[in-house]
């Protein structure tokens, strides 16, 4: 017995050990700097300056009445949803269909690889390319849409537009890694229980209803926190398309953070964004998880 | 049987189609590289020979300093990557193998460390690496990359380390072996599939990343490729070529890296990611 | 053997550690300013010949305008010729000079001599006592009054600006033609009546201006108040009352008036278009006219000679805002000016003091000058410096003798030219009436100044 404890001790003190490389560098990388936005909240501060003067909760205060803070922040919610809503249904989709398990003639792993390669390019990039492409007068996507004799879309600066673009943009570039995470989990689904399934008689969409989207409530959970995460996160792709016009209908919170920080020299009021930002991905990421994870046991 | 043929078939066409709708901008890119900007604009998907100018990234090649700048990113890739595998490996078996609340409640915090946004934080990194004097050396960048890697990274081990059967162990430890020899015999040589996994999605971010080298790296004109075709992508420039030949230099060899280790990607994620 | 495994895990965990703080403490000689692009290897070699005892020193300079970045490698290799111990190393090459700057501060670690705007970011630093006053240069006795005066902030001199930026109508005067006028309209109704003929009688949009960048956006607008203002209240009142606070956007409705008639006639995509853009269009030939910046002249003349297959096409006025009878008023303000900031180390300072009087040199500054096209404001530059794209030579003395107001946008806090030129773009991008964007400005002005 007494042989157990000490073994089990150990295993413990090695254990603390292995965490310790990775708590160093998160303490000090990460924790260090996220303590001080916490602490540059409180002061009016020009990010550059030596003096600090103490202001408590003004930089919170001043936020909801700053000059299109609303409209960016509802900007901010119709991206992330629209983001992550998009990326969710098209990979899944599109992983169904490359999971067709041999079926059918083209070589999946080459169109898996195909979808893949949008993800390997930086944001700032993809946003560069989709800002050519959907210039009014010489973009490529109106100079198609002129080859079909259609009317030339103002993709730039009409209202409402401008937001489905910059999302079809950012869906772009991360539908692939999605697809893949859920390509996993149809793979781990066994092969035999669908056999079973098909022997009894199950159409593809009871298969999909009773069989698939359960099994794949871990990967969907996944899928949907880290595109959620990744979406508020988000500045310079949706920044480089379409600069955040028109008015404030595209423009992001993280852009506001960059603006305060980089251009209006007022980093506290960029902190207070920041620590505002930070407490609402934590709460939906949360809420999300509580959600998913229920979803997850019931199945 | 034939119904089902058809369906698929049909299923095929659609998908063949939309794989060529979601090529076609790096078709676009890939073509205009070779292109003047007229060019570009006129004739976007043209391929034809009396078209064809590598002007473009010659010019792209000693305006950013190619060599020096793929260098430096790489050394920044690779080696904040082998930070990422070694920790986060040792923190994965941890938390999964070594059941311990304690641990489970870092890994939460760890995980929870994924919601902060990078931008609000350059200042302060920036005012901290100068003091641990990691200010301009391509070390703080590799550390900095590693650190905001790791609760993903960590995520991701843990998810595999906890997949693996519980027999693998157990043999072991009434063997006498010790905690660390079973990580190190049974366990390490196990990880290729989700090391793979980690190398692509963190290497993507890594390899991709603008903003530590910009606020880092500020004393050389081009430290890294992605701050080196910023220049190509200014209100200023009008070529597009160049803006396209600079992103083909850049991303060409993050291509290369996830061909080779494509194999194993999906294999790290069956095996781990998708049970965390 | 249990105290062995012990050991083990312990000297393992040690182990990473101190790996990671060799890591850490490791200066990394690949990051250090390496000769940037060619012609700076040989420079070495010959340095103990020609500096004598003089020991090499690394000058950092930062520039922001990437457009003439080719010409300042050949002005960097000029420099590093006639000076071989200095090597300079262009840093910061890009449009994000805010953040540039701004992390640069936060470490401490300014390049010496640095192009900076009349911005808050370079206020802030300037508050800090990390930029020199460059009136202890000899050069800085070449610079007019009013120059240096608007690029004093506390009684510190700055830095010496690359020359005077105001705004010109570019106009392609083939397409012009086709429209029917043999000459540029000469004031604002004629500019209304020239943009409505080109719509009417070519394909081809009437007239644009680069939104996207905060100065062209601004610029419009402030050309038409300095018209409708300036005579009325006289010189530099309006720039006075806007610095106050007290300048009232909505006085008079005329300004309004003509915002919305010019906005009705801009090109569709005119609220995102880029100083590139700008370009593109005109080279493409889907543009008449534009209103944008004499700094972009070359660039603009050029690809109007390409577009027209007649260089002699490209031509220029000043924006003709002006009631019929009367001459234009234009807003100009300096371009990006140099300026040198504090450095510990006295080597640099001196190379930095012995750049700065090296770049005014009129031999040297035409380099830059004449790439870009803008106006000297430098004395001691003669005619023979200055080579100038025809079109805009033939305003210059126009624009000499106009009457004019400080450009005011960078009198402002950044909060209101941003939630200015968001309002601005909305009404060129035809989604918001002139009057509520005239009325979101001037509440605006009220706010920033009340806090």
């Amino acid at each position: 017995m007494k042989k157990k404890i000490t073994f089990e001790r150990k295993r413990t003190i090695t254990g603390a050990c292995f965490l310790l490389p990775s708590a160093i560098l998160c303490l000090i990388f990460i924790i260090v700097p996220l303590v001080d936005i916490f602490r540059y909240s409180v002061y009016e501060w020009n990010g550059v300056g030596s003096s600090m003067k103490f202001v408590g909760l003004a930089n919170f205060s001043r936020l909801p009445s700053t000059e299109g803070f609303w409209e960016m922040a509802k900007a901010t919610v119709i991206y992330v949803a629209g983001d992550t809503v998009l990326v969710i249904v098209v990979a899944f989709l599109l992983a169904l269909v490359l999971d067709l398990r041999g079926k059918g003639r083209i070589n999946r792993s080459f169109l898996r690889a195909m979808w893949f390669v949008p993800c390997l390019l930086s944001g700032a990039i993809v946003g560069i390319l989709w800002r050519i492409m959907y210039n009014y007068n010489n973009g490529l996507i109106n100079t198609l849409i002129g080859y079909l004799n259609l009317p030339k879309v103002n993709w730039l600066e009409t209202y409402g537009v401008t937001m489905g673009a910059v999302i079809v943009a950012s869906v772009w570039c991360q539908v692939g890694m999605c697809t893949i995470i859920f390509l996993a989990g149809l793979q781990s689904i066994p092969e035999d229980l669908l056999e079973v399934a098909k022997i009894d008689g199950a159409s593809y969409f009871q298969q999909l209803r009773k069989i698939i989207i359960p099994m794949m409530a871990s990967s969907v959970t996944i899928n949907v926190i880290t595109t959620t995460i990744a979406a508020f996160k988000a500045y310079e792709l949706p920044y480089l398309v379409s600069n955040g016009l028109p008015g404030y209908s595209t423009r992001l919170l993280t852009e506001r953070i960059y603006f305060y920080g980089f251009k209006a020299m007022d980093s506290g009021t960029a902190s207070a964004l920041s620590v505002v930002l930070i407490v609402i991905i934590t709460l939906i990421s949360l809420l999300q998880l509580v959600v998913l994870k229920r979803r997850e046991d019931i199945y | 049987m034939k119904k089902k043929r058809v369906r698929t078939f049909l299923e095929e066409i659609i998908f063949l189609i939309l794989t060529v709708i979601c090529w076609i901008p790096i078709y676009y890119f890939v073509i205009g590289a070779f292109k003047d900007r007229k060019d570009i604009v006129k004739r976007p998907l043209e391929i034809s020979p009396d078209l064809f100018t590598v002007e473009n990234f010659s010019y792209v090649w000693k305006k950013m300093d190619f060599l020096k700048t793929l260098g430096n990113t790489a050394f920044i890739t690779v080696m904040a990557l082998v930070i990422v595998i070694i920790c986060s490996a040792l923190a994965g078996f941890a938390i999964a193998r070594i059941r311990r609340r304690v641990f489970q409640v870092y890994y939460s915090l760890l995980v929870a460390l994924m919601v902060v946004p990078f931008i609000g934080c350059v200042i302060s990194l920036v005012v901290l690496s100068n003091k641990m004097h990691l200010y301009n050396s391509l070390w703080g960048c590799v550390l900095i990359q590693a650190a905001w890697n790791m609760p993903f990274a960590v995520f991701l081990y843990t998810g595999f380390m906890g997949g693996l059967p519980k027999e693998l162990e157990e043999a072991a430890y009434i063997d006498g072996c010790s905690t660390v020899q079973v990580f190190a015999r049974i366990f390490l040589p196990l990880q290729a599939p989700v090391t793979a996994t980690c190398c692509i999605r963190c290497g993507i971010g890594m390899w991709n990343d603008y903003l530590v080298s910009n606020s880092l790296l500020n004393s050389a004109r081009t430290p890294t490729l992605m701050v080196g075709i910023q220049q190509f992508f200014g209100a200023y420039v009008s070529e597009y070529g160049y803006a396209f030949a600079g992103i083909i230099l850049a991303s060409l060899p993050i291509l290369v890296m996830f061909v080779f280790l494509q194999k194993y990607f999906i294999k790290g994620l069956v095996a781990g990611a998708v049970k965390g | 053997m249990k105290k062995m495994r012990k050991m083990l895990a312990l000297l393992l965990c040690v182990g990473m550690i101190l790996g990671l703080a060799a890591c850490g403490s490791k200066e990394e000689p690949a990051a250090a300013p390496a000769p940037a692009d060619g012609g700076a290897d040989q420079k070495t070699e010959e340095a103990p010949a020609a500096g004598g005892e003089q020991e090499n020193v690394t000058l950092e300079v930062c520039i922001v305008q990437p457009d003439w970045s080719d010409e300042w490698d050949e002005m960097e290799k000029k420099f590093e010729d006639e000076y071989p111990w200095i090597d300079v190393v262009s840093v910061g090459v890009q449009e994000n000079q805010g953040e540039f700057l701004t992390t640069r501060a936060a470490a401490n670690d300014l390049p010496a001599v640095t192009q900076i705007n009349n911005n808050p970011n370079v206020w802030a630093l300037s508050e800090e006592g990390k930029i020199l006053d460059a009136s202890s240069f000899g050069v800085s006795a070449n610079v007019p009054d009013s120059y240096k005066d608007a690029y004093t902030h506390d009684g510190v001199f700055m830095g010496i600006t690359q020359g005077a930026a105001f705004t010109v109508l570019f106009l392609n005067m083939d397409i012009l033609k086709q429209a029917g006028w043999e000459a540029p309209p000469t004031n604002f109704d004629e500019l209304i009546k020239c943009c409505e003929d080109i719509e009417a009688k070519t394909d081809v949009a009437a007239i644009t201006v680069a939104a996207n960048k905060t100065t062209n956006c601004w610029m419009v607008w402030e050309g038409i108040l300095a018209n409708v203002y300036g005579d009325e209240l006289g010189f530099g009142v309006y720039d006075e009352q806007i610095k106050d606070g007290t300048f009232d956007f909505t006085k008079n409705s005329k300004a309004t008036e003509m915002l919305a008639a010019i906005a009705s006639h801009m090109m569709t995509g005119t609220s995102s278009m880029t100083e590139d853009d700008v370009t593109a269009a005109f080279a493409d030939g889907n543009v008449a006219m534009a209103i944008a910046g004499n700094w972009t002249a070359a660039n603009i003349c050029d690809a109007i000679g390409e577009a027209a297959g007649d260089p002699a096409a490209a031509a220029a006025v000043l924006v003709p805002f002006n009631e019929a009878g009367k001459d234009p008023w234009i807003s100009v303000s300096p371009e990006d000016a140099f300026a040198c900031t504090v450095q510990d180390d006295p080597k640099v300072a001196e190379a930095a003091g012995i750049f700065y009087e090296w770049v005014f040199q009129p031999d040297n500054f035409k380099i830059i000058q004449n790439a870009r096209g803008t106006v000297p404001v430098l004395t001691n530059m003669t005619d023979e410096h200055i080579v100038l794209p025809d079109a805009v030579a033939k305003i210059v003395p126009a624009m000499n003798e106009a009457q004019y107001v400080m450009m005011s946008f960078n009198l402002l806090t950044s909060e209101f030219y941003d939630s200015s030129c968001t309002a601005l773009k909305d009404v060129y991008s035809g989604n918001a009436k002139a009057e509520d964007a005239v009325a979101s400005m001037a509440a605006n002005l009220k706010e920033s100044h009340l806090n």
